[in-house]
């Protein structure tokens, strides 16, 4: 009894280990709130003031590799961005092309992206799905949303399988192939997935159905969320940074030009 | 309200989620592939959107099921995927538009139905998204002439989607996976 209670608390540690020691409710939590503020406001300042502390955020994560590989896609998409905008500048001149004009909108993306990445690369499944039991949702926006984030992983499965299938057929699907035959593209990879997905939900529905799964059932978590000092702390820096942001706005982001807004 | 809430059956709900997912991540697997939002893509990513909404609500035939199915994009897409709030009210609405328009035609059979609540959901979705783009750009009106064309493409594949949405269900009928 000893040694599994004993066993159960390591198994815990190590996931609490693995999630960076914090509860996905609070990631989640900040994810929300930067969505939000981002959103408000408008000035440089303000931005910079949330992308020094999201980049913070993400940096405690300590995925080295894959927060470059992020940031260096980031780079590439905003890159195309500021050339198209400065091609449309050239044929428009109403819309004149400003790298200042540019840096909100952009700044915006990277905030998301510095704390959706901690979130995404720190929870597991089934972290997720306890936090969303934990979150006290109807029953019936609860089951599709743990089927949602359950099969997520499984669909990802099913369209490596798929490719890797057409390639041994012969077809080579790439970025450029997807662009010079879209309807082709869609034929040989959409439809068995379509096919894949249907199958799957009619197995998960039956399961569900015999294991009981119903308006007013209890179910019991598989491993219950911990809300700790650490996570009120996060939660507690985000909300002062988000002040510090709309501050920032309101103060010193009044003689930001109107193109910047 | 709770027997509305305690009518759904597991197997609705399940399908709703797998099809939540499945859009979602092919959506966003389109984007990725196409390299950004170009044309090709932007339209491929609606194209399969509206086919896979068409081939749900002709699986679950119950009225709230567009709505609930946005629902659950919403949540997920605020909490885990940090979607911007703006972009959600236009969603919601759309969905409801949606279920008022298919109310009349809830005890109907065959695949109308379906499209003509994917059809309304797009329409007013993006309508309502052009609204919240002018409201952020309001002090910029030039800025919009780049927008409208981004959304009249989206909802050209929209409205491929309607149509590849009735063939797949013609052959998911003929295959026994959707039964009347």
């Amino acid at each position: 009894m000893r040694a599994s209670s004993a066993s159960r608390k390591d198994v815990g540690k190590a996931v609490r280990g693995a999630e960076g020691g914090l509860d996905v409710r609070s990631r989640m939590a900040v994810t929300l709130l930067a969505s939000a503020v981002t959103v408000m406001v408008a000035s440089l300042e303000g931005q910079t003031a949330l992308f020094v502390a999201s980049l913070a955020y993400a940096f405690s994560v300590r995925r080295w590799r894959a927060l470059a590989v992020a940031y260096a896609a980031m780079a590439v998409m905003m890159g195309l961005a500021a050339l198209f905008t400065w091609g449309i500048s050239r044929v428009t001149p109403a819309m004149p092309f400003s790298p200042e004009g540019m840096a909100v909108p952009f700044m915006r993306g990277a905030v998301m992206l510095n704390v959706v990445l901690p979130l995404a690369l720190t929870c597991r499944v089934q972290a997720l799905l306890t936090a969303l039991k934990g979150l006290r949702l109807p029953f019936c926006v609860y089951l599709p949303g743990a089927v949602m984030i359950r099969f997520i992983p499984t669909f990802m499965d099913d369209v490596r399988q798929v490719s890797e299938t057409l390639k041994i057929r012969g077809y080579r699907l790439g970025p450029g192939s997807m662009i010079r035959h879209p309807l082709m593209t869609l034929r040989l990879l959409f439809t068995p997935l379509l096919f894949r997905s249907l199958r799957a939900s009619e197995e998960l529905g039956i399961a569900a159905e015999l294991k009981g799964l119903e308006y007013g059932g209890r179910f019991v978590p598989f491993r219950r969320s911990v809300w700790s000092w650490r996570d009120t702390l996060l939660v507690t820096l985000a909300v002062g940074v988000c002040a510090l942001a709309l501050y920032c706005h309101v103060r010193w982001g009044s003689g930001t030009s109107s193109a910047m807004r | 309200m709770r027997h509305i809430l305690s009518s759904w059956r597991a197997r609705e709900l399940v399908v709703i989620g797998v099809f939540a997912a499945a859009s979602k991540v092919s959506t966003l697997l389109i984007a990725l592939a196409g390299g950004g939002m170009n044309p090709l893509s932007l339209m491929g990513k609606n194209l399969v959107f509206t086919t896979l909404l068409v081939v749900m609500l002709c699986k679950v035939r119950r009225p709230g099921t567009i709505f609930l199915f946005t629902v659950i994009n919403v949540i997920v897409s605020m909490l885990l995927l940090g979607a911007n709030v703006t972009l959600l009210p236009p969603m919601l609405v759309g969905a409801l538009a949606a279920e008022a328009v298919m109310w009349p035609g809830r005890e109907a059979e065959g695949v109308w139905n379906g499209v003509l609540g994917a059809a309304t959901f797009d329409a007013v979705s993006k309508l309502l998204s052009l609204g919240v783009s002018w409201m952020f750009m309001r002090e910029n009106p030039a800025m919009m002439i780049m927008v409208v064309p981004f959304v009249a493409v989206g909802y050209l594949g929209s409205v491929g989607g309607l149509f590849s949405g009735v063939k797949a269900v013609k052959e998911l009928r003929h295959a026994g996976i959707i039964r009347q």
